[in-house]
């Protein structure tokens, strides 16, 4: 296990996780800290219609930070930001009424961001990450199951690396989105797969 | 396929006749909205595409159903009197209408299938209809416009023919009379 501490100034965006990174990630000498792009992973979700189909889509664009600990998970951090205007659905349709204010209303709110508050340590590979979800302004705590599928060390990049199957329901009308409850499920199926990488710079910062 | 020895029209032939001109007439308009419609009105477009998709199926079933009645029983003998040109334009017209009753509802299932969206086609829509091809956004652009391209054609031509069997009609042919109701 690499420990990384960094002082670097981040965006506006990650100001309440750089502050609570600050807190949490000085004590810890077995932490990590993981930048989180969408070079090293999917956003996806997932919504039923009239209980016969899924309809997918994906957040492209997103970027934060994991302070992994591995001696003690629960001093794990995230903080994440969403891009919401760049939804992406298989129609383009279908991305423009995301986009709506009856949906994601990007022309208010055009960031989604999830914090974390706590980590339960189910198994060491297994984590529920508790946390504060805000879109549309509406911020609600949300739980994300998180399972460690691989970590290991890169010889050839000399990069510690890990990849994480993130999942979690969102109920959409928490957030204020209750649009075509006839024909789109309140739950929202939130799939995250993501490789961290300690020691690459994000946008060749 | 069509022999001459029926003196009319039998029923199924007619009911069957008159039921595709149903269900094209209520196809096309609802294609129309179904399309025009804003995405935010999300049920009544999904409802608008699968009332379109089993009107779509149904003609399908219909034509091959009256295409076998046709091979079975034959057409009624041509009204006496009728120029040859106008036999042979009436068969080449008949050709192209079955031809593209049948080649509109399956670009339409392709187009369906083809889609990025992935939405099911569900006829009378509850009875799921296998998509027997993976989407493929590069195709379901090029089958979407065959398939408006098919129906136009279908509408123009369906309307040259209606007009032309009224104004057989007008004319004194019983034309319009055999397709209504049996003739001796």
């Amino acid at each position: 296990m690499r420990t990384r501490q960094r002082r670097e100034w981040l965006r506006p965006a990650f100001g309440i996780g750089v502050v609570v990174w600050l807190m949490t990630a000085l004590p810890a000498v077995a932490a990590s800290l993981y930048r989180i792009d969408q070079r090293y992973g999917v956003i996806s979700f997932s919504v039923g219609s009239l209980g016969l189909f899924t309809t997918e889509g994906l957040f492209p664009r997103f970027e934060g930070e994991l302070l992994l600990d591995t001696e003690a998970p629960e001093r794990t951090h995230i903080d994440v930001t969403i891009d919401a205007g760049a939804v992406a659905m298989p129609l383009q349709d279908q991305a423009d009424l995301l986009r709506s204010d009856a949906y994601f209303d990007t022309a208010h709110f055009p960031a989604e961001h999830f914090v974390s508050t706590s980590i339960q340590v189910l198994s060491p590979t297994h984590f529920v990450i508790h946390g504060l979800l805000r879109i549309r302004g509406v911020a609600m705590p949300q739980d994300l199951d998180a399972v460690v599928k691989d970590r290991h060390f890169d010889q050839e990049r000399q990069l510690e690396v890990a990849d994480f199957v993130v999942t979690g329901d969102i109920k959409r009308s928490a957030f204020g989105m209750v649009a075509d409850q006839i024909m789109v499920s309140d739950t929202v199926r939130l799939a995250i797969r993501i490789r961290l990488t300690v020691g690459v710079q994000p946008h060749g910062e | 396929m069509a022999n001459e020895t029926a003196a009319g029209w039998s029923r199924p032939q007619r009911v069957l006749h008159w039921t595709m001109a149903a269900l094209v007439l209520l196809a096309v308009p609802v294609g129309l909205i179904m399309t025009a419609l804003p995405f935010r009105e999300l049920l009544l477009k999904f409802v608008l595409y699968q009332l379109h998709k089993t009107l779509g199926l149904t003609v399908f079933v219909l034509v091959l159903a009256q295409l076998a009645l046709h091979w079975r029983r034959g057409r009624p003998a041509w009204d006496a009197g009728l120029p040859a040109w106008q036999r042979r334009a009436a068969v080449a017209v008949h050709a192209a209408l079955f031809s593209l009753l049948l080649l509109t509802p399956l670009a339409g299932y392709l187009t369906a299938a083809t889609a990025p969206a992935k939405i099911p086609t569900l006829f009378l829509g509850v009875i799921p209809v296998p998509h027997l091809v993976g989407t493929n956004p590069v195709w379901f652009g090029v089958l979407r416009e065959v398939h408006v391209a098919l129906a136009t054609l279908l509408v123009l031509l369906a309307c040259g023919h209606a007009l032309i069997a009224v104004q057989h009609h007008l004319k004194g042919r019983n034309t319009l009379i055999r397709m209504l109701r049996a003739c001796e």
